[in-house]
């Protein structure tokens, strides 16, 4: 049996204006390069749980667009994120028409297993380790059910997920590849769908983590790793340890967490001798009508007095901070955008992101939105994209919503704030080298 | 000035993982060498103690090649210089 995997990866603004402003932008450009090119990490963990007398024929749907379907195969599995979901379906559509079923699995396929059924001959809800070869072994036989889903959501142990079959990737396509440590966060804010998907925060063994990455070294001699995950140093303990194993390898690397690294210096001495280039960090919001109730036990309202003096603590030592903000929460007014606009300029943080508030379906975002009557209309999944808006915000107009990121993009994104942003960097690692801190 | 242009080939080469003959002078750091633009940071805050100087802000975009640097380090070392 020959099996098509395929990638959903890329997002399209819909705003005609942001798109168009975006290839002017260099901080823009150059992050959307990057999450442009990385390939599906579940659909390589679906292909090491392939049974060897399978093949596997890795494709991203650019290679579709490229070449057309490929149909010598006999069945094809299709994992999307939301903001690709129609494209999904219409690429299940055309394999169906040809002959060939379709599995749909993934993020929006495990919040809206019933919509997807409607392309697919079968759903996979919720992480496909286990069910994948379920779902293979009926495939094979002609059985396939309309939906697989795991007894226990959430309760895969981790510690049996297997190497990503990267050998399967073409590397000179990619910048950076990804590995997972952590499903999950234990904030559940308000508007996040890793928090519903995955249910209870779960780490992966060190040392499994690290065949992942001697994996990814045995391909690509000097690798960038991009984690992912949403919240990669919750457990202290794991993170010392995998940060001493990192600490041993020469590899650059990139994760997304919380502020709390700042508040440990040993942590964080270990995570600057590791390699790690960037922490990416959820600041959200500068109100505290914004964060407070955001998640579940009020973590981000308590930290939002010390920002700045955390962003310079982590900063110092090498690591760059990547400052995301929400923008559209309940509390923001059109005064909003010029006050994250000096905050990030006057913090100096060294990257910053913008994006605006996002009903994912099913989140608990989706549904009081709903209820309140504020989502501007149903299925607007491919606007799923962060930069688009689909809901009414409170204390502002859609159009202020939306000149305000724009404004923040010119704002931040600018060729004279993004020099200004590298020179100060630079200062910084100077110091350090010329202190001994970093070996020059 | 071949003196010039090898030791910033010899830095950049360093960052770039890779001999120094392999680095070309018009290779673009991030596509052709894969240096990411921290490390990029890094190179250019190396070679401004290299050589005791402070590139314009302005111009650390544009420092994306040997030869781009040379040319900027050349112009630098210029001003610095003045007959009287």
């Amino acid at each position: 049996m020959r099996v098509a995997l395929i990638s959903m990866s890329g997002v399209r603004v819909r705003s005609e204006e942001l798109a168009a402003l975006g290839v002017s932008l260099p901080g823009f450009v150059q992050r959307g390069k990057v999450i442009a090119s990385m390939p599906s990490l579940a659909i390589l963990t679906l292909a090491a749980v392939t049974p060897a007398e399978v093949e596997i024929v890795y494709l991203d749907v650019a290679d579709i667009h490229q070449h057309g379907l490929r149909t010598d195969v006999d069945l094809v599995g299709l994992s999307t994120f939301t903001a690709m979901a129609y494209e999904c379906y219409d690429l299940a559509d055309r394999y169906r028409a040809a002959g060939i079923p379709v599995v749909i699995g993934g993020l929006h396929a495990t919040l809206m297993p019933e919509e997807a059924k409607a392309h697919a001959d079968a759903v996979c809800v919720g992480e496909g380790e286990a069910l994948w070869p379920l779902i293979l072994e009926d495939a094979r036989k002609g059985h396939l059910q309309p939906f697989y889903r795991e007894a226990r959501p959430g309760s895969y142990d981790l510690s049996q997920t297997p190497i990503p079959r990267f050998e399967l990737l073409d590397i000179t396509r990619y910048n950076r590849l990804t590995v997972q440590t952590s499903r999950g966060c234990p904030l559940d804010c308000e508007f996040c769908a890793a928090s519903k998907i995955y249910g209870r925060y779960r780490v992966k063994p060190v040392d499994q983590v690290m065949r992942e990455i001697d994996a990814i070294e045995a391909l690509w001699q000097n690798p960038f790793i991009e984690l992912a995950d949403d919240n990669t140093f919750v457990n202290k303990p794991w993170a010392r340890q995998f940060l001493r194993e990192m600490g041993e390898r020469n590899i650059r690397w990139f994760t997304e967490t919380d502020l709390s690294v700042a508040d440990d210096p040993d942590l964080l001495g270990l995570l600057a001798r590791s390699g790690c280039q960037q922490v990416l960090i959820g600041l959200e919001s500068l109100n505290p009508g914004n964060l407070d109730g955001l998640d579940r036990s009020n973590w981000k309202r308590k930290r939002l007095d010390g920002y700045r003096k955390a962003i310079d603590t982590i900063q110092s030592k090498g690591i760059t901070v990547n400052g995301c903000f929400i923008l559209g929460l309940d509390s923001d007014t059109p005064d909003t955008f010029e006050q994250i606009r000096d905050f990030v300029l006057d913090s100096n943080l060294l990257e910053s992101q913008v994006t605006l508030l996002t009903p994912f379906p099913n989140t608990r975002l989706y549904h009081r939105l709903k209820a309140e009557g504020r989502l501007l209309q149903e299925a607007y999944w491919d606007r799923c994209t962060l930069f688009d808006v689909n809901f009414q915000p409170r204390n502002m107009s859609v159009q202020e919503l939306e000149e305000g990121l724009l404004f923040l993009f010119r704002e931040l994104y600018n060729g004279g704030v993004y020099a200004k942003r590298k020179r100060h960097y630079m200062e910084i690692y100077k110091a350090l080298c010329a202190t001994g801190q970093v070996a020059p | 000035m071949p003196d010039l242009r090898d030791d910033v080939r010899r830095l950049v080469a360093r960052s770039a993982k890779c001999d120094p003959a392999d680095v070309d002078l018009d290779a673009d750091f991030l596509m052709d060498l894969g240096i990411d633009s921290l490390e990029g940071l890094k190179l250019l805050a190396a070679l401004e103690t290299r050589f005791g100087i402070t590139l314009p802000d302005h111009e650390l975009l544009n420092m994306t090649t040997v030869n781009r640097i040379v040319t900027a380090l050349e112009a630098h070392q210029a001003d610095s210089v003045r007959e009287v």
